[in-house]
């Protein structure tokens, strides 16, 4: 998929933005993230949707993941120190609301076992759904290790009711090869998702948390039929 | 300002550029297509919609009409229901159509600001229902001659002004259902501040049955009831998750059955049409272009077709350009995609077999837009296909040529059947 952002404009604007960071150091890392503005779209008429992509690189290291998981998989969470629940611990809850919002808060996301997803609903009620963190399926063929990291490197773009969006894709202390490459994977999924692709894309600004935007691509609207 | 040279030079070539076309086209030669998609379906009668406003002021130029976003089959499988999305929708009897333009006017339209979503009465080829972010859903009669709704179902204000201290926030609906003859009426709302809704209402009476708020956490896109057993329906939601419902108990804990997690986004589902009444089989197509198959009696993901897959049975070399306009019952329990290409047009016809696995069926000859919304008639054997520039075009089969009779096609009976048919030519009244 061609992008309309160059390599080394994007490196550039990356480089920017991290070095603007460090001339005003504040008291925690600062998140990087990449702002898009749409065109040829109404967003009060047009379907609402939402997307999820996997980045090489781990945008939010300090993200926590439960596992809910069978006998196999609590033993496997326990040799990496990952930390875990099984059915019992699960039952013990008696789905008191309290109880289960409280969990649903105190990790970012969870994976639960294939015998285990089916009985979320009957051990826990809704509560994990209504906090947006019901777990993803974790299966005895793949790695644990490994579908956590993908967890924490799974970003989310939503289309809300305005014309902008706004995605997490990284933070300052990465190096800027890994942060150019989120960026980059960010924008071409993005751009799938659009039925117009890049006719729906009227700009791409990235930024930190404090710091000022810097334009990637501003494709202005006056030019526009 | 003047206009310079330099200035119209420039905004030439910022137009040129921004007209990028999505990089699409067919993997293999037209031939190998062509006997790959063994059904082709030729269009029948071509129309368009013509919007004719009250003012005169636009003079010669006729407006385009906004986008035809949804649509409907009546139950007597010839009357289609069309809604666009600024608010007005109109029937259309395809054994009327004629390549005369279909009007859109006050006295061939019925109105409904906020239109978000249709559906035609189950049991009756004369109702059907709207649903609006005002919130409400409205019932109309097409007998009647006032063009107003015969019954509104909204919440009940009174009551919910005394449970909350601020004026009851309005909750806009994005998708609705009516369960199979015409007894509850499901909505999904928007979220709202912290809470997205499942509303319900008994049609017979009008009255509030109550609402849902904890199982999704964000808008609610696609709500299904079950084609056969109306207490149990399914609802999905740009917050990734596929609920099943048994709404036979009271509590909204103890109704939600299974939540699966696509991982995505939902855009709709649809419960396989099998003749046994406890199918349990859904097909979710996401916003992201793929297909999830789940089976709500078990609870087991069956089939996860991504937009890679999908754009290899399509032939086509551009997974990103993978649009699915919706999913299909077909005959035999088959269920059907309807896919496009997003450089314009190129629909084809996509099955999933027995065992889920996507095969080449059907080929739209010549269809060049991008088809926003899709009708498939059973009894006619038809396709209606409304798209992007405002065409209607009513579908039938072509006989296949005597080459493509060689080809060896799968046990599927159906095929057979269409193969040694022999279409008549359509009969006007």
């Amino acid at each position: 998929m061609s992008s309309k952002v160059s390599k080394e404009m994007l490196l550039e604007c990356v480089n920017a933005v991290i070095q603007s960071s460090q001339e005003k150091k504040r008291n925690f890392v600062e998140t990087v993230e990449l702002q898009i503005g749409l065109k040829n779209y109404d967003p009060q008429k047009d379907k609402r949707f939402s997307g999820t992509v996997k980045l090489k690189h781990i945008p939010r290291p300090k993200m926590s993941v439960c596992v809910l998981g069978d006998q196999q998989h609590c033993d496997e969470a326990n040799a990496n120190s990952v930390p875990c629940m099984d059915a019992e611990a699960l039952k013990k809850m008696n789905k008191n609301k309290k109880l289960v919002k409280k969990l649903a808060k105190k990790y970012d996301a969870f994976l639960a076992s294939e015998s285990l997803i089916k009985q979320i609903p009957r051990l826990l009620g809704p509560g994990l759904n209504k906090a947006g963190k019901f777990p993803l399926l974790l299966t005895h063929q793949e790695s644990m290790t490994q579908k956590i990291d993908e967890v924490k490197a799974t970003i989310k773009f939503q289309m809300k009711k305005v014309l902008c969006l706004c995605v997490a894709v990284g933070h300052v202390g990465m190096n800027p090869e890994e942060l150019a490459s989120n960026v980059n994977v960010s924008i071409n999924f993005l751009v799938s998702l659009l039925k117009k692709h890049w006719q729906n894309v009227r700009s791409l600004h990235i930024k930190s948390s404090m710091g000022p935007p810097t334009t990637l691509l501003n494709i202005p609207c006056f030019f526009e039929t | 300002m003047e206009d310079s040279d330099e200035e119209q030079a420039v905004s030439k070539l910022t137009k040129r550029a921004t007209k990028i076309q999505i990089d699409d086209r067919d993997v293999n030669e037209w031939e190998q297509v062509q006997s790959a998609f063994f059904e082709h379906y030729n269009p029948l009668t071509v129309s368009r919609f013509r919007k004719e406003s009250k003012s005169t002021t636009s003079g010669s130029g006729n407006n385009p009409p906004p986008p035809n976003l949804f649509s409907d089959t009546f139950c007597d499988g010839t009357t289609i229901l069309c809604g666009f999305a600024g608010g007005t929708c109109r029937t259309l009897d395809v054994n009327r159509l004629s390549s005369e333009e279909v009007v859109l006017n006050a006295q061939t339209t019925w109105k409904h600001s906020g239109l978000t979503c249709l559906r035609c009465s189950r049991v009756s080829p004369f109702t059907f229902f709207s649903s609006s972010t005002d919130g409400t859903i409205r019932l109309w009669d097409v007998r009647e001659e006032a063009r107003k709704p015969s019954q509104k179902f909204a919440l009940d204000e009174a009551s919910e002004a005394a449970n909350t201290k601020d004026k009851p926030k309005k909750k806009p609906i994005l998708q609705f259902d009516v369960s199979s003859s015409d007894q509850l009426l499901g909505a999904g709302t928007e979220l709202v501040k912290e809470d997205s809704y499942l509303l319900f209402w008994d049609v017979r009476s009008g009255k509030s049955l109550g609402a849902y708020w904890e199982s999704h956490s964000d808008d609610v896109t696609a709500v299904r009831f079950h084609p056969h057993q109306n207490h149990c329906l399914a609802t999905g939601s740009t917050d990734g998750l596929l609920n099943v419902f048994n709404l036979l108990e009271t509590a909204e804990e103890d109704a939600l059955q299974y939540s699966f997690n696509t991982n995505s986004s939902v855009d709709s589902v649809h419960w396989s049409n099998s003749e046994s009444t406890t199918s349990s089989i859904m097909t979710c197509v996401t916003h992201t272009n793929e297909v999830q198959v789940w089976d709500a009696l078990t609870g087991d993901r069956i089939a996860e077709i991504n937009r890679k897959l999908l754009a290899e049975t399509m032939m086509r070399s551009n997974p990103d350009a993978v649009y699915i306009t919706s999913c299909y019952n077909l005959e035999n329990s088959a269920i059907g995609l309807m896919t496009c290409s997003l450089s314009g047009g190129n629909t084809r016809l996509i099955e999933l077999d027995s065992e889920m696995k996507p095969k080449p069926r059907g080929l739209f000859m010549d269809q060049t837009a991008v088809i926003q919304t899709a009708e498939y008639l059973s009894k006619a054997h038809r396709w209606a296909t409304f798209d992007e520039n405002g065409i209607i075009k009513l579908w039938h089969l072509q006989s296949p040529s005597p080459s493509e009779k060689k080809q060896k096609r799968s046990k599927n009976i159906s095929s057979e059947d269409k193969r040694n048919k022999r279409f008549k030519p359509y009969n006007r009244d």
